[in-house]
């Protein structure tokens, strides 16, 4: 549906904010980009609209190469984080506007107009002024305004992000739900992994114009195969390894003075390699003795979070966090055994 | 609190009182006066109105303020989106390139165009040497010269005017109205023109009434052939000195500009809160 093929944009010249960048969108999937502020996935999304110029490579909209054809014959819907209402258009007159351009029926409009506002429930707010509306209501509003032209791609830029916290979830719940019922194609840039992971077929996390990693949201939370993803996705503690056997579905990782079994690997690993070891703070275990897969630490500090307690730990491998839900045995300060259950264990290349 | 903001700002309204609004109170009760007897009467509008050279004048005050203010609007809007669009620093020196004319001396700059506009000025001499006209013909002392000479005077103020109202339009906005199938001129007038409506009632507001009141542009341009309610205004006073036809043509002048930003005020769109 969507593809990007090497693309190549240039704020500066010779500085490529995007190089060799290649990206699939499939009729009615929902994919994310994922990254940091400045990691280039804002930009992927204008280079698809049409408001930047491309130093090379090729966009196609359903086999169509769109590459230099302007904004307004792209047949797409956008939605931006500012909602960018008109504001000296009423309601009805926003969401009009795309059919309008596209000179359809008065009568048509209003019809599709009032369909489109039922959808995103603004049912007889028609006649008000965007200022007059909340920051949920203008957000509606936008994507009203995106989804009644019935683009063959649907664009959202960070559609969440002026929206507080409460209103985020039900909005997002909203988009996916408006998004599956129209199925229409959409890409979504955001820089909040929870939001990625609770709405998109497939998230794709961006770091430096490059793409890290592509997958399903579970693959991503759970097998990160990047250091970057692993950090962005909530890996809390690593440390270096050499990998010292390697079996069908185990691996022996040696790190200081002990050895590590893990059960996963992404990559194709061999005895000898230098590697990264991550783990999660809650998916770690303190334990008063040494058992199977763990290492001395000395545990520093222990602070209460409401639902877990969460340990600061110094060992031979460096210092970690550690969260055990709430109800567990405490540990004091003092010395004790650091557990990692096999499966928890992500190892991936240096 | 409120006392301290009376007492600060006090001497600047009495020193508008005294030198402002005190001289025009006697110019209009002047206007109405009989300059023998004293007595009130209406007899200099009368013949203000009357006169077929004072119409004519005041018809072709008006005809040019419009005509300065239309070709300011369309010379300023592209310009003025061009500016506003800029990156900052930019910006910064382009206006201050925009407003270079307004810092020049208003006689240097308005002599410069008889060099251009004169008989043995710059335009005739072209035209004779390539042999389009056999005489000079004359430039300067026609409402042509005059319109020229405002517009490059007052062109500045309409960019400003609306460079600052278009810097708050958000660039996100014009990009919603592309991705919805508008393209550049459709987005221009359908978004950019109703979002600056503020900028352009101001811009055309100050270069109306700049134009209708200018003095040294039509003076020189206009000189004595050309005459405009300004410059009667001078003749009246200065070579006739006729005071009280001074005074009503003062009045006029002013009352004109004043129903003209009344109307104006009236007319524009209900400003559209922004968010």
């Amino acid at each position: 549906m969507l593809k990007i093929n090497d693309l190549r944009v240039e704020y500066e010249k010779g500085v490529p904010t995007l190089d060799h960048y290649d990206l699939t969108v499939n009729e009615g999937e929902l994919v994310s980009l994922l990254g940091p502020s400045g990691c280039g996935k804002t930009t992927t999304l204008r280079a698809v609209a049409g408001f930047v110029d491309t130093a090379g490579g090729q966009i196609t909209i359903s086999g169509r190469d769109v590459t230099k054809i302007p904004p307004n014959k792209r047949d797409i819907g956008l939605v931006f984080q500012s909602y960018a209402l008109f504001p000296h258009l009423t309601v009805n007159q926003n969401v009009a506007f795309g059919l309008r351009m596209r000179r359809v029926t008065k009568k048509d409009q209003s019809k599709r107009v009032d369909e489109a506002l039922r959808l995103v429930d603004l049912e007889g707010l028609g006649e008000r002024r965007p200022a007059q509306l909340s920051g949920g209501q203008q957000q509606r509003v936008a994507l009203a305004r995106a989804v009644v032209i019935e683009p063959q791609l649907l664009l959202l830029d960070e559609p969440l992000s002026n929206l507080d916290a409460k209103l985020r979830v039900n909005m997002r719940t909203e988009i996916r739900r408006l998004q599956q019922r129209l199925s229409v194609t959409t890409l979504y840039v955001t820089h909040d992994q929870i939001e990625a992971l609770a709405i998109s077929d497939r998230v794709v996390v961006m770091n430096h114009g490059r793409i890290e990693q592509s997958g399903t949201p579970e693959e991503i939370y759970k097998q990160p195969q990047t250091p970057f993803v692993a950090d962005f996705m909530g890996f809390e503690n690593h440390f270096a390894g050499t990998v010292s056997a390697v079996d069908t579905d185990a691996l022996t990782v040696q790190a200081a003075d002990t050895t590590f079994q893990a059960s996963q690997a992404s990559g194709d690993l061999r005895a000898g390699d230098e590697v990264w070891v991550y783990f999660r703070s809650e998916s770690a275990q303190l334990a008063a003795d040494a058992v199977p897969n763990s290492v001395p630490v000395n545990v520093l500090l222990r602070t209460f979070q409401g639902n877990a307690i969460e340990y600061v730990i110094q060992s031979d491998l460096g210092e970690f966090k550690v969260r055990l839900p709430e109800d567990q045995v405490r540990f004091d300060a003092g010395p004790a055994y650091l557990s990692l259950n096999p499966d928890s264990l992500i190892v991936m290349p240096k | 609190m409120r006392r301290t903001i009376t007492i600060l700002v006090l001497p600047a309204l009495l020193f508008i009182f005294i030198f402002f609004v005190l001289p025009l109170l006697f110019l209009l009760a002047q206007s109405f006066q009989d300059p023998e007897t004293g007595q009130l009467t209406l007899a200099g509008y009368a013949e203000f109105f009357q006169k077929e050279t004072s119409q004519i004048i005041y018809v072709r005050t008006l005809r040019l303020g419009l005509t300065i203010t239309l070709i300011n609007i369309v010379l300023a809007y592209p310009a003025s989106y061009v500016l506003a669009r800029l990156p900052a620093k930019r910006r910064t020196l382009a206006m201050s390139l925009v407003i270079l004319p307004l810092m020049t001396n208003p006689v240097a700059r308005t002599y410069a165009w008889l060099i251009i506009l004169g008989r043995t000025g710059l335009i005739n001499n072209v035209l004779l040497s390539t042999g389009l006209i056999e005489s000079p013909e004359r430039l300067i002392y026609t409402e042509g010269a005059i319109i020229l000479g405002l517009t490059q005077l007052l062109l500045p103020l309409m960019i400003l005017s609306l460079v600052s109202a278009m810097e708050n339009i958000p660039k996100d906005v014009e990009e919603a109205a592309r991705s919805l199938g508008a393209n550049g001129i459709t987005t221009f007038l359908r978004v950019i023109v109703p979002l600056s409506a503020d900028g352009l009632v101001l811009g055309a507001t100050l270069v109306f009434t700049g134009s209708i009141t200018a003095y040294v542009t039509p003076v020189i341009l206009g000189g004595n052939r050309m005459l405009m309610l300004s410059t009667l205004l001078r003749q009246r006073a200065m070579m006739a000195f006729d005071e009280q036809g001074a005074t009503v043509v003062a009045v006029v002048m002013i009352v004109t500009a004043l129903a003209v930003n009344l109307l104006v005020r009236m007319l524009r769109p209900k400003p559209t809160a922004q968010r």
